[in-house]
């Protein structure tokens, strides 16, 4: 029990989330009059980034842990967290598609944000394709190890270093006209942080179980 | 083991849904909302939005006690 409280916190963080992101009052915003009520997916679409990027930090640091020392556990821990990552971009985009379809009137705008969460998901998976493709352990492992440091830092310029300099439909972009949900109103951000944590536990976790897995998967 | 899991899964529906029905009583006396007050009545208060935080935590609950379960077997063949 006592190694395991941060699951219990998980549940605590994602059951106040559902709680509070439900019943909070959501500010008025003048520009989204009839769409109040759906940026409440700030509460659950913006968290499965936040946690795709702290899974695939996870991920890049048992790469570097890896790379330094050569444990094979490492590179396996690595590919566990890279793929709950993945699991949790692809979540991301889905989400994201329909509250564009409200929002913005199409499930695809080829908003900038849109395309390079796409090219993250894109090199994400090319990561996998590249773990399948070689046979030899040790190959596999040292090369997997290089692309994954290469794709951990293609990440933020796709899904946010080249999009804030374009005209994108998301806040704090260059071409952002629309809502400003936490700098109207920062009490919001109770909620937010801690559904980011609740979702990146859970993340974890399922990560954990994965990497138990193939740990057995190896052994019979 | 399926057969298990799904009664587990059954029972708990049962006392949440009679504990859920207590705990909403006592919150409804609390915040008086109304004055003969019952699980029921918070449900079907306003926009009804009681009701889906209602539903979207019973799943959650499941989610988890199913991973809780999934991690335990997990332990118990790695050792």
């Amino acid at each position: 029990m006592q190694k395991n409280w941060w699951k219990i916190l998980a549940f605590l963080l994602l059951a106040y989330t559902i709680i509070a992101g439900f019943l909070v009052k959501m500010p008025s915003m003048q520009q989204l009059a009839q769409n109040e009520e759906s940026t409440r997916n700030v509460f659950f679409h913006v968290p499965m980034w936040f946690g795709m990027i702290l899974l695939y930090t996870i991920s890049f640091g048992y790469t570097i842990k890896f790379l330094s020392k050569f444990n094979f556990t490492h590179d396996a821990r690595a590919a566990s967290f890279a793929r709950i990552g993945l699991f949790f971009n692809i979540l991301g985009i889905l989400t994201g598609m329909i509250w564009a379809r409200v929002a913005w009137g199409e499930y695809w705008n080829n908003d900038p944000k849109q395309v390079g969460a796409a090219l993250c998901l894109l090199i994400y998976m090319a990561y996998f394709i590249l773990r399948q493709s070689l046979k030899d352990e040790d190959k596999k492992a040292r090369i997997s190890a290089v692309y994954n440091v290469f794709a951990y830092f293609l990440m933020f310029p796709a899904i946010y270093i080249i999009p804030s300099l374009m005209a994108s439909q998301h806040p704090n972009t260059a071409g952002d006209e629309s809502f400003m949900v936490f700098k109207m109103n920062p009490a919001l951000r109770y909620v937010f942080y801690p559904a980011v944590l609740g979702w990146t536990l859970l993340g974890i976790w399922i990560a954990q179980l994965h990497f138990k897995i193939e740990k057995l998967k190896q052994l019979n | 083991m399926i057969k298990k899991t799904i009664l587990l899964i059954i029972s708990f529906v049962v006392i949440v849904c009679s504990k859920a029905q207590n705990g909403a009583d006592s919150l409804a006396n609390q915040l008086n909302l109304s004055k003969d007050s019952s699980a029921i009545e918070l449900l079907k208060r306003d926009g009804k939005i009681y009701t889906v935080v209602a539903v979207l935590l019973l799943i959650l609950i499941c989610v988890f006690l199913y991973l809780w379960r999934l991690d335990r077997k997990i332990e118990k063949l790695n050792n």
